[in-house]
C-alpha cells in the first residue's frame, strides 16, 4: 500500500497516571488518527509488544484496546502480521443511535458555547466549516 | 482450566491483640499482574506473608496452586519466587556467592537470564553484601527470586529503594513475565504510578480489609469526581449513593462517587437543575479519596 | 547542667538489661556483705576451701558488676559513634562529664550498701571507712571503664595492652579486699589515678574526629577476600542459609577465638601468679579451675547463640528448601548439634586435660563435667526457641545459677570425709540427671513450637533499639 511505512510505537501518547484507563486512551487515539486521516485503511499498527515495551505498560491492556477496536470494525487482524486499519465502511447504525454516541461531546460544546456567549448560528456555521475541511 | 493461582476465603489474622487482616476473600487468575495498594500498616505485608505460608491464618483459608498455604508441599514452593520487604541476603557473602548459593538450591536455574539482568541492572557481584547500598541489595534480592523462573512471583515493596531508572528496569522485567499466560505476578507497593503501568488487577487494602478488588480499568472507570454547580443553594443531603467523599458549599458540591454510569450526569442535571461536570481520577487520587 | 544530669542517668539505667545487671550487682554485693558480717568474730581459717568459698562468693558480685560496667561502657561507645551525636555541639564533653557523674553516683550507691551492711573491722585499705570505700570503688570502676574504651578502640596496641592489664587485675581482684595484702595502692591514690586517666581520655575524646562503631572496627580487622566455590551442594547451601555463614567452621570461628583468648588469658593470669612478686603474706596457690569452668561456659554460650542464629534464620528456608516445618526443625536440630560438637569437643578435652595435668582445686572433676555436659543441650534447645532476642539472657542466668551453684556446692563438699560417688553425695547426681530430663523436655517444646512457627510475629524490628533523645 502507498502509505505503508514501518509503524512507530511513538504514534500514540499514553499517560498511565491519568483518570482514563490506558486501553481507552489508545482506542480514542486510534479513532482520532483514523478520523484525521493520519491512519489510512491498510496502514499497519505497531504490535502489542512494541507499544507495551515503548511505554512500559502491561501488554494485556494494549491487546484489549486492539481487540475492542477490532470488534468495532476499525481494525483488521492478520495471522502472523501486524494489525491494519480496516477499509472504511459506511456506518449502518440508525441516525438516532449515532447521534447519541456524540451526545457527550455535544453537551460539552453547548456548555462552552453558553459560557462564551456564542450564538447558535455562528456555531453551526463553524461546525459545517470544520466538517467540510476534513472531507 | 483456569484454576486460581492464589485463593482465600474469609481470611483473618490477629497479631497479639490487633486484627491485621479481616475477612479477605480473593482469587488470582493465572497470567494476571495484581497490585496491592495500601498505606503503611494497612496489612499488605501481613497478607502476603499469610498467603505464602509464613504465618498461619487465624480464621478462613488461604491456598496457593490449590494447596493450603501454611502446609505447602515442596513442589508448590518451588513454583514461587518471593522478594520480601526486608531482604534475606547473607551479609558476609559476595553477590556472586549469594547467587551461586541460590542456584544450588534450585535445579532449574536460568543462568542466562541472571547474567543478562546482572548486566542490565548493573548489580555489583564482587563486593560483600554488607557494603552494598540499599538499592543494590534490593536488585540482588529480586534476582534471587527470578532465577528459577517461578510461576508465581510475589514482591513486597520491590521498588522502595530503587532510583527511577532501576525501577523502570524492574517494571520491564515484570512485564516480561506478565506476557506469559501461565506466570502470575503479585506485588505490593505505594508507588501508585508503577501500579498503573503494569497491573491489571488492583486490591486496595485499608486497615486489614479489602475495600476494592478487581480490574484496574474498571476501577478507574467507575470512580468519578462530580462537580455540581447550581443556581440555587443545594440541599444538605443530596441523596446520591456510593459517595466516597464530598465537599459542599452553598451552590456548589464536589463529590467523588463510585458506580459511575453514562446516564449519571443527565440524571443529576435533571434532579438539581444544575450544571454537572464529571472528571475521572488517577489511581493516586482514588486512593487518597478512599482514605479521606 | 540538665543535659549532663540526663546523660548521667542514661548510662546505668538506659535499657532493661543494664538495670537488671546493676540491680543484681548491688543485690549480690549486699548478700556478700551480710555473709561476711555473719562470719566475723571467728578466727579466719587458712584452709583452701574457706578461701575458695570466699572467692567464689565474690563471683556473682564481680560478674554482675563487670557486666553492668561493660554495658554502660558499651553504651557510651555506641552513643559516641552515632553521627547525629557528633554533630550536636559540645555533645562529647557532655557525654564524658555525664559518664563521670554516673560513675560518682554509682560508686556512692555501692559505698552506701557496703557501709550499711558490711563487716565493721577496719581494714588497712580503708575499706571500712566511708571515704576509702568510695574512692576505691570509684577508682576501680572508672579505670575499668577507661580500659574498656581502650580495648574497644581503634588502636590495636592500646587494645591489647589494656586488655592484658585488665585481665591481670581482674584475676586477682579479691586480693585487694584482704587485710593481709600490702604493697598495693591506697584508695585515694587509686581514685586520683582514675580521675587523671579519665580526664586524659576525655580530653582526647572531645577533640577526636568521628568514632567508628565497634562492629566496624572489628570488621576492618578481618581478612577481606577469600576464594569461594562457584557452586555448592544443595545441602551445603541449606546449611549456609541456616547459619548465615558459608561453613560451620566460619560461623564458629569468631566466638571460638574470643572465648579461647579469654580463657587463655584467665588461665595464664591465674596460673602464673603474678602477685607472687609483691610482698604478700598469703599467696593463693596456682589454680586453673576458673579457666576450666570458663571453658564449659564457653561451650554452652556458643552453642546457645549459634542455635539462636539458626532459629532466626529458619525463615529464609521456608520457601527455598521446600521443607515442611517439621523437616526444618529436624535440619536445624542436626545443625545445632553439629555446632555443639564442633565447639564442645575441643573445650571438653581441654578442660579434662587441664583438670588432669594442671593444679586446681577440684579433687574429683567428674561431677562438674557431668553437669556441664547436661546443661549444654538445654542451652541448645533454648537457643532453638530464641526467635526474637539476640542474647538469650534467661539461659545465661540459668546457667550461672544452676550449674555454677551445683559446682560450688560440690566443691564445698570436698572436705567431707564420707565421699560417695565421684566426690559428691549421691543426692547431688540428681542435678545432671534433672538437667538431662530438662533438655529432653525442652526438645519436645522446641519441636512443638517449630511446628507452628509464625514468622510474621518474629519479624525483626526495623529501627535500632537505641533511640537516643537529644540531650540538650
Amino acid at each position: 500500500m502507498e502509505n505503508a511505512t514501518t509503524p512507530s510505537p511513538r504514534l500514540f501518547t499514553l499517560v498511565p497516571s491519568s483518570g482514563t484507563p490506558i486501553y481507552r486512551q489508545l482506542m480514542d487515539q486510534v479513532r482520532r488518527l483514523i478520523a484525521s486521516g493520519q491512519l489510512v485503511p491498510g496502514a499497519e499498527l505497531p504490535s502489542v509488544r512494541e507499544v507495551a515495551e515503548e511505554y512500559t505498560v502491561n501488554p494485556t491492556t494494549i491487546s484489549k484496546a486492539y481487540g475492542l477496536l477490532e470488534l468495532e470494525g476499525l481494525l483488521q487482524r492478520h495471522r502472523g502480521k501486524p494489525m491494519t486499519i480496516a477499509p472504511l465502511r459506511r456506518n449502518h447504525q440508525a441516525l438516532a443511535q449515532r447521534l447519541r454516541q456524540v451526545e457527550a461531546q455535544v453537551d460539552s460544546l453547548v456548555l462552552a458555547a453558553r459560557q462564551l456567549d456564542l450564538p447558535v448560528a455562528d456555531l453551526t456555521r463553524f461546525i459545517e466549516q470544520k466538517m467540510g475541511d476534513s472531507q | 482450566m483456569n484454576a486460581p493461582v492464589v485463593s482465600t476465603r474469609g481470611l483473618g489474622k490477629v497479631l497479639g491483640e490487633k486484627p491485621v487482616l479481616r475477612g479477605i476473600s480473593i482469587d488470582v487468575e493465572p497470567g494476571s499482574v495484581v497490585g496491592l495498594l495500601g498505606k503503611n500498616g494497612a496489612g499488605k505485608t501481613s497478607l502476603l506473608e499469610v498467603l505464602l505460608g509464613f504465618s498461619p491464618a487465624t480464621s478462613g483459608t488461604a491456598s496457593v496452586f490449590g494447596a493450603d498455604s501454611f502446609s505447602m508441599p515442596a513442589d508448590v514452593k518451588r513454583r514461587i519466587g518471593f522478594v520480601p520487604q526486608q531482604d534475606e541476603l547473607l551479609e558476609l557473602l559476595t553477590g556472586a556467592e549469594q547467587l551461586a548459593l541460590n542456584a544450588s538450591l534450585h535445579p532449574h536455574w536460568d543462568r542466562a537470564l541472571i547474567d543478562r539482568l546482572v548486566r542490565d541492572w548493573e548489580v555489583p557481584l564482587d563486593r560483600r553484601i554488607q557494603v552494598l547500598s540499599g538499592g543494590e541489595r534490593q536488585k540482588l534480592a529480586t534476582l534471587l527470586a527470578l532465577g528459577h523462573a517461578p510461576d508465581l512471583l510475589v514482591l513486597d515493596e520491590p521498588a522502595a529503594s530503587l532510583d527511577p531508572i532501576a525501577r523502570r528496569r524492574l517494571l520491564r522485567e515484570i512485564l516480561d513475565i506478565a506476557e506469559s499466560p501461565t506466570r502470575t505476578v503479585l506485588f505490593s507497593t505505594h508507588i501508585v504510578a508503577d501500579l498503573e503501568r503494569v497491573a491489571n488487577q488492583v486490591w486496595i487494602l485499608r486497615e486489614g480489609a479489602i475495600v476494592w478488588q478487581g480490574d484496574l480499568d474498571a476501577l478507574k472507570e467507575s470512580v468519578v469526581r462530580v462537580t455540581i454547580t447550581a443556581r440555587e443553594p443545594l440541599p444538605a443531603a443530596l441523596g446520591i449513593e456510593h459517595v466516597l467523599s464530598q465537599r459542599l458549599e452553598d451552590r456548589r458540591a464536589q463529590l467523588v462517587v463510585t458506580g459511575w454510569h453514562d446516564a449519571l450526569p443527565a440524571a443529576l442535571e435533571d434532579r438539581f437543575g444544575a450544571e454537572v461536570a464529571v472528571e475521572h481520577l488517577s489511581l493516586e487520587e482514588i486512593f487518597l479519596e478512599m482514605h479521606a | 547542667m540538665n543535659g549532663v544530669l540526663a546523660t548521667a542517668s542514661l548510662f546505668y539505667v538506659r535499657s532493661r538489661v543494664q538495670r537488671w545487671f546493676f540491680a543484681l550487682a548491688l543485690a549480690s554485693l549486699a548478700a556478700r556483705s551480710l555473709f561476711l558480717n555473719l562470719d566475723c568474730g571467728c578466727s579466719r581459717p587458712t584452709s583452701s576451701w574457706y578461701f575458695l568459698a570466699e572467692m567464689v562468693s565474690v563471683m556473682p558480685v564481680l560478674g554482675f558488676a563487670i557486666a553492668s560496667l561493660m554495658s554502660s561502657g558499651g553504651l557510651f561507645r555506641t552513643v559516641s559513634s552515632l553521627r547525629t551525636v557528633y554533630l550536636i555541639p559540645r555533645s562529647r564533653a557532655q557525654l564524658a562529664s555525664g559518664l563521670l557523674l554516673a560513675q560518682v553516683l554509682a560508686a556512692a550507691l555501692v559505698t552506701i550498701v557496703v557501709v550499711t551492711l558490711g563487716p565493721s573491722p577496719a581494714r588497712p585499705m580503708g575499706w571500712g571507712s566511708v571515704r576509702g570505700t568510695f574512692e576505691y570503688v570509684f577508682g576501680a570502676a572508672t579505670l575499668a571503664l577507661v580500659a574498656l574504651q581502650l580495648i574497644a578502640g581503634p588502636s590495636r596496641v592500646a587494645s591489647l595492652l589494656a586488655g592484658a592489664l585488665t585481665l591481670a587485675f581482674l584475676g586477682e581482684f579479691d586480693l585487694f579486699m584482704q587485710p593481709e595484702v600490702a604493697g598495693l595502692p591506697t584508695p585515694d591514690v587509686l581514685a586520683l589515678a582514675a580521675l587523671a586517666a579519665w580526664l586524659a581520655f576525655a580530653a582526647w575524646y572531645s577533640n577526636s574526629g568521628p568514632i567508628a562503631p565497634v562492629a566496624a572496627v572489628w570488621r576492618a580487622r578481618r581478612a577481606l577476600s577469600r576464594t569461594s566455590p562457584s557452586s555448592t551442594t544443595r545441602k551445603a547451601a541449606i546449611d549456609t542459609y541456616l547459619l548465615g555463614h558459608p561453613s560451620l567452621w566460619l560461623a564458629c570461628r569468631r566466638p571460638l577465638s574470643f572465648w579461647t583468648l579469654y580463657i587463655a588469658g584467665f588461665g595464664v593470669v591465674m596460673g602464673l601468679r603474678p602477685f607472687q612478686f609483691t610482698h604478700m603474706r598469703h599467696v593463693p596457690p596456682p589454680d586453673f579451675s576458673v579457666a576450666a569452668l570458663l571453658a564449659q561456659l564457653a561451650m554452652a554460650s556458643i552453642s546457645n547463640s549459634l542455635a539462636g542464629n539458626i532459629a532466626r534464620q529458619s525463615r529464609t528456608l521456608w520457601l527455598r528448601s521446600g521443607d515442611s516445618r517439621r523437616a526444618l526443625f529436624a535440619r536445624a536440630e542436626r545443625l545445632a548439634w553439629r555446632a555443639l560438637a564442633l565447639v564442645g569437643v575441643p573445650f571438653v578435652l581441654a578442660a579434662a586435660a587441664a583438670w588432669t595435668f594442671l593444679p586446681h582445686l577440684f579433687t574429683h572433676p567428674v561431677f562438674p563435667l557431668a553437669v556441664y555436659l547436661t546443661v549444654a543441650p538445654c542451652g541448645l534447645y533454648s537457643g532453638l526457641l530464641n526467635f526474637t532476642r539476640t542474647r538469650d539472657l534467661p539461659f545465661l542466668l540459668f546457667f550461672l545459677i544452676v550449674s555454677q551453684g551445683g559446682v560450688i556446692a560440690a566443691m564445698l563438699q570436698e572436705d567431707n570425709p564420707h565421699l560417695p560417688v565421684g566426690g559428691v553425695p549421691l543426692g547431688f547426681w540428681l542435678l545432671p540427671v534433672g538437667l538431662a530430663l530438662l533438655a529432653a523436655a525442652m526438645r519436645r517444646i522446641a519441636q512443638q513450637r517449630w511446628r507452628q512457627i509464625d514468622w510474621l510475629r518474629y519479624r525483626a524490628p526495623r529501627a535500632s533499639s537505641l533511640g537516643v533523645r537529644a540531650v540538650e
